[in-house]
């Protein structure tokens, strides 16, 4: 059970003692290619400044979409809304018919 | 590419960049570049290494606003660095497909040599540094990667407790508990492959 733990902590140490493993195993970009490419990530990934020249079309643009969704909202809201308004005439007019035929009777 | 501006701080550089300047950032990546690249190449392996620091760099440009100037640009980029060099280990846990490595005779030799104590003096020699380097990449690869992380911090690089703490924001007292169990199940590792050769 020593010669066992004396061999794991051997073992460990010889392990940890090793240089870190060295050669690359695929080729590293020239540096000035690497930091071009770094430089070309990072722009693809900065937030587009919002201009003071694109602001009115923005809004513009936003105004249109809203527009777009609230007549699309609206006739969705109409075209459920024509059933059961339907629906409902449809009711009283039952409704009416059988109190008329009670009252004939 | 643009030139350094070595009259301006890391500080000053980055109050530009989150102005909007974007190229003022490529100065700091040529003050900062040689030391991300060397925590990647302990970190990671070789193959990876360009690609990483790449990653840690334009993770750092879009976590610039959270960047506080109380502590030097360089330890808070240390910080981001250590951070992507576990992201990536857990995102290799994660791929399936990713091939184990395994010991070949030669790694089964060196193991038993080491083990008796015989391997130490031998480490000038080339080959005897790649069979211990592929021996402790075959262990760590059976590890999570915040027991590697914490593992290799510890005992290869030299950083105390408090630094790795520090490196990756955890508490003192969670990388000690990671380090003591990453430390024992390494030597299981260790233990099984030795009784596997025998």
């Amino acid at each position: 059970m020593n010669d066992q733990k004396t061999n794991l902590d051997q073992l460990e140490q010889a392990l940890w003692q090793a240089p870190p493993a060295a050669a690359p195993s695929a080729p590293v970009p020239p540096v000035e290619v690497w930091q071009a490419n770094v430089m070309r990530a990072v722009r693809l990934a900065a937030p587009e400044p919002e201009s003071l020249l694109d602001l009115p079309w923005l809004a513009l643009r936003r105004v249109a979409v809203a527009a777009v969704l609230m007549a699309a909202l609206g006739w969705t809201a109409a075209l459920v809304w024509a059933p059961l308004r339907d629906s409902d005439l449809a009711q009283a007019a039952w409704t009416q018919s059988v109190a008329e035929t009670w009252s004939l009777e | 590419m643009q030139p350094d501006a070595p009259e301006l701080t890391d500080a000053e550089l980055i109050a530009q960049v989150r102005a909007g300047d974007v190229n003022a950032y490529e100065p700091l990546i040529t003050r900062h570049r040689e030391q991300v690249f060397a925590i990647a190449a302990r970190h990671v392996p070789g193959a990876q290494v360009a690609e990483t620091a790449q990653e840690i760099f334009v993770r750092a440009f879009l976590s610039l606003s959270t960047y506080r100037a109380e502590k030097p640009f360089a330890h808070w980029l240390s910080r981001i660095a250590m951070r992507t060099c576990y992201d990536y280990w857990r995102q290799q846990k994660r791929r399936p497909e990713t091939p184990a490595s395994v010991l070949d005779e030669d790694h089964q030799e060196w193991l038993e040599r080491a083990s008796q104590g015989l391997a130490r003096d031998a480490f000038t020699h080339e080959t005897e540094q790649r069979e211990a380097a592929d021996v402790l990449d075959w262990a760590l690869a059976q590890v999570s990667a915040s027991d590697r992380l914490v593992l290799t911090m510890l005992h290869r690089d030299g950083h105390s407790v408090a630094d790795i703490a520090t490196l990756l924001g955890w508490t003192q007292t969670r990388v000690k508990v990671t380090a003591f169990r990453a430390r024992h199940k390494l030597r299981g590792i260790l233990a099984g492959q030795m009784k596997a050769t025998r």
